[in-house]
């Protein structure tokens, strides 16, 4: 589908706007589905849920209205091979927003503390650096795919709470 | 065919705008979406039930996997295996590459 629809752009078979159209239904499928998945599936998908993932939605939305217009301002730059492997990004920007419902649904639950730990990729020295920081208080580490590694990321986020006597709840999402 | 001239981006997303919730109709196609293109051994997992609504009714998993509300976490109701929630992960990364490849 990526493929096809980079080749459409490239040989003028679409215009921007068209491909901007499609890539935006692809970004919301495939970020619902794997938010639907960080959920426990569509019956567990509550209104909150729903806006929270439509505000996450729409980051990725903003990433590529940034994509066409570097497209549409330089088009000799884009309209070649390097058009598909941006456009690939997109789809491994799903990772991201897993984590992010994650994050969302644990401190709905009542974990107050969160810990970066590192993928099994290679580590961009931003990734090494938010993982160094160890258990911070939930929501202020970066989000996965805001270092350098971008949405290559396969960082996770583990999380903790107190048990009320002295000990730890942990959540290692794993 | 002529070829088509690139035109203009389509206007910028505001600040304010969130991406809606889908309808009914659209939250049935993604399960089949999932279906057909994760892998196959987690093929009905976006259709979980509550573990615990089965329970309180007495009512029989009708589908493959259910979702455990107290652990969170999914469980494959022939095996009673509780999926970890990076296979889940990983899962849902298929799921997005044979899409984007089909």
């Amino acid at each position: 589908m990526l493929k096809d629809l980079a080749d459409q752009l490239i040989a003028g078979k679409i215009t921007l706007a068209e491909w901007q159209m499609q890539m935006r239904e692809f970004i919301r499928v495939t970020h619902r589905m794997a938010a639907v998945a960080a959920c426990g599936g569509m019956q567990n998908m509550t209104p909150a849920n729903w806006g929270y993932l439509g505000y996450l939605v729409k980051l990725q939305y903003r990433y590529l209205d940034q994509f066409a217009a570097d497209i549409a301002a330089n088009p000799n730059a884009w309209l070649n091979g390097r058009l598909l492997i941006r456009m690939q990004l997109y789809q491994k920007a799903e990772w991201g927003t897993f984590e992010q419902m994650l994050r969302f649904l644990k401190r709905k639950e009542g974990f107050t503390e969160e810990r970066r730990v590192l993928g099994e990729a290679d580590h961009c020295p931003g990734c090494l650096e938010q993982s160094s920081r160890s258990w911070q208080s939930i929501g202020t580490l970066d989000p996965i795919g805001a270092e350098q590694c971008a949405t290559n990321c396969r960082c996770v986020f583990h999380y903790r709470r107190s048990n009320g006597s002295g000990g730890f709840i942990f959540e290692y999402g794993n | 065919m002529a070829k088509k001239l690139l035109g203009r981006p389509l206007p910028v997303v505001s600040a304010e705008y969130v991406d809606p919730a889908p309808t009914q109709l659209e939250q049935d196609q993604l399960q089949e979406l999932w279906d057909l293109y994760a892998p196959a051994r987690y093929k009905g997992l976006l259709k979980a039930e509550n573990k615990s609504v089965l329970e309180e009714t007495q009512t029989k998993p009708s589908g493959r996997f259910v979702w455990d509300d107290k652990i969170k976490r999914y469980i494959e109701v022939r095996s009673g295996r509780i999926l970890s929630m990076r296979e889940v992960r990983a899962a849902a990364s298929l799921f997005s590459q044979a899409y984007a490849n089909r």
